[in-house]
């Protein structure tokens, strides 16, 4: 089973982009919105990164050289997307860096375990974040999130045991 | 319950609580339409004539130079009578602007004296830029671009293709990058490069490539070298003893930290690269011999990447005696305990001989990687330091020059989230 999806095996992709782009969406969208909200911490913006990723495939369609690799494609193309949403946030005064009100009722349903986990997450630096995320979280093959990242498979491999270390000692701190 | 546990109870949680994620919303117009494949304009009065070595086949350069108030008429700056062993490089390119489907679309001109942007070059159709790497007159970059070439049979992966292009600047002219095609034809095309290297005097370009598959490496290590001007292969070097390497390349197209001495005889490398234990091998190309590990030498045996004085990233000098490494902090003590720095190591001993430059500023975690290194105790380097600013971790990437213990900052902004080795050349 994918990580990712949730599916057993990819959809068959046929007829119009329109159809095959959904379809990929279909399959996907769960596991990717997954993501993107352990990036981020919020479900709205996570689909709202999700949904511009797929349009943005979308578009690309007819210069795809090979729809098998969408799956690799909308993956960065979401790392991309909560990469530039929490530049914006960045920007902003502290009291804006925490989630909307909606997903902090849903986030408040999780244990206080959880929640910590999730905000030493946000701590990391994207780079460990992204690596933690991809290859802890969603349990993805080193070279996929080579791949996603666009880094090396000695950095992921560098990336994620800083990142599960520096974790450690801040879930350590805070305990 | 270990960290990796507590990371996995935690996506568990997660998903139990999200909504149902809504439908997707597609427009109405048709894909492909929307954002066609850029093409080379035509008509530009700039354009280079076709030679018969290389042939100008995309020039799209945003004349950022040109709007400056100057305006054309200043004089270009001599390159140094011998840059690679005393001068520091002024000029630099780098990848930028990374898209997931093709790669990095823009190639950045710049003065790292000044902070001046002197061009940007983009991309030719169907291409994106993977790596780049300079010769030490500070005019002469090599650009290799790839492009997924449609699989060979159904549910095959797709093979990158490999394009090499030259981009030659000429900072305070009309026309500060011309980028041309050149006639290297890469013959695995699928290879993953792992190290891009162009010789001091810009004619000849090193390429350590693997061929892979899907997820696997399907073949040797092979270091070849090619003639600019000609575009012929001109030696191959395949390290065909032993098991292959399964190192899949990644994203980085100089892994291996591919670099030339100053007389161009000698180029080094790291080998395996993105595995340990790995050593810095060095290779005499004068020399007889097509075994990349019988016919090179080892020079250093590189350190536990576990460790505080680890080597996360290694060249070595344009003299051929002094190895720069870079450290990484291990995120077991960040910073307090052990700090980013640059050290020196011998390629007579392999021991470390001196500490270049050590970080002196407080961070939790960060790295320091090399970029260019002249000769012994000079260098370009790269420390990102990596701190907690209220509820966030921040980055500081900057980019400067290493010497006699100090680090003096260069005007050159960073591009993406990541530092990659091999899309910053000097």
């Amino acid at each position: 089973m994918d990580p990712l999806t949730d599916t057993d095996a990819p959809p068959a992709l046929a007829g119009s982009p329109a159809g095959q782009v959904t379809a990929l969406y279909q399959a996907y969208a769960t596991g990717l919105v997954r993501l993107a909200m352990l990036m981020l911490a919020d479900q709205q913006a996570a689909e709202d990164v999700v949904q511009d990723a797929f349009l943005g495939l979308y578009r690309r369609w007819g210069s795809l050289a090979d729809p098998g690799k969408a799956l690799t494609y909308v993956r960065s193309s979401v790392l991309n997307g909560c990469r530039t949403v929490l530049r914006k946030r960045s920007r902003r005064p502290p009291s804006y860096l925490e989630p909307d009100a909606e997903s902090a009722e849903a986030l408040a349903l999780l244990g206080e375990e959880h929640r910590e986990v999730l905000a030493a997450l946000r701590r990391l630096p994207a780079r460990q974040r992204e690596a933690v995320v991809l290859r802890h979280c969603l349990g993805l093959p080193e070279h996929e999130v080579a791949q996603a990242m666009n880094i090396s498979r000695g950095t992921v491999k560098s990336a994620s045991s800083r990142g599960v270390a520096t974790l450690a000692r801040i879930l350590k701190e805070e305990s | 319950m270990t960290v990796e546990d507590r990371l996995r109870a935690t996506t568990d949680a997660l998903s139990g609580t999200m909504r149902q994620v809504r439908p997707l919303t597609l427009p109405p117009e048709q894909p492909g339409r929307v954002s066609p494949p850029r093409q080379p304009r035509p008509g530009r009065g700039w354009l280079i004539p076709l030679t018969a070595a290389v042939a100008v086949i995309a020039l799209a350069v945003t004349l950022v130079a040109v709007r400056d108030n100057r305006g054309p008429t200043q004089a270009p700056t001599a390159p140094a009578a011998n840059p690679a062993a005393t001068a520091i490089p002024r000029y630099y390119v780098q990848l930028a602007d990374w898209n997931p489907a093709i790669g990095y679309q823009d190639a950045i001109v710049g003065d790292s004296r000044t902070g001046k942007v002197l061009g940007t070059v983009k991309t030719p159709p169907h291409v994106g830029f993977a790596g780049v790497t300079g010769a030490a007159e500070d005019r002469t970059f090599v650009i290799d671009a790839t492009s997924n070439a449609e699989p060979a049979k159904p549910n095959q992966e797709s093979q990158p293709t490999h394009t090499w292009y030259q981009l030659r600047i000429a900072p305070g002219t009309r026309h500060p990058a011309e980028l041309t095609k050149l006639p290297i034809v890469q013959p695995v095309n699928s290879a993953g490069v792992v190290g891009l290297a162009l010789s001091p005097d810009a004619g000849t370009l090193a390429v350590l490539s693997q061929p892979y598959s899907a997820q696997s490496a399907v073949g040797p290590f092979t270091l070849r070298t090619f003639s600019l001007v000609t575009g012929k292969p001109l030696r191959a070097w395949t390290a065909s003893e032993g098991k292959i390497s399964t190192s899949v390349p990644g994203g980085s197209e100089n892994e291996a930290g591919l670099t030339w001495t100053a007389d161009g005889q000698t180029l080094a490398f790291m080998f395996p690269p993105a595995a340990w234990p790995d050593y810095e091998l060095t290779l005499n190309v004068t020399d007889k011999g097509t075994s990349l590990l019988k016919d090179s030498r080892p020079v250093l045996a590189i350190p536990d990447p576990d460790k505080d004085d680890n080597c996360l990233s290694l060249l070595l000098a344009s003299d051929g005696r002094t190895i720069v490494c870079g450290t990484e902090t291990t995120g077991t003590h960040g910073c307090s305990q052990q700090e980013l720095q640059f050290n020196l190591y011998s390629t007579a001993s392999g021991k470390l001989t001196r500490v270049l430059y050590r970080y002196r500023g407080a961070c939790f975690s960060g790295e320091a990687d090399v970029v260019w290194a002249g000769t012994d105790g000079t260098a370009i380097g790269v420390i990102a330091a990596e701190r907690i600013v209220e509820t966030r971790a921040t980055t500081d990437y900057e980019v400067g020059v290493l010497a006699a213990g100090k680090f003096t900052p260069l005007h050159v902004p960073m591009s993406s989230d990541y530092f990659n080795a091999g899309t910053l050349a000097f």
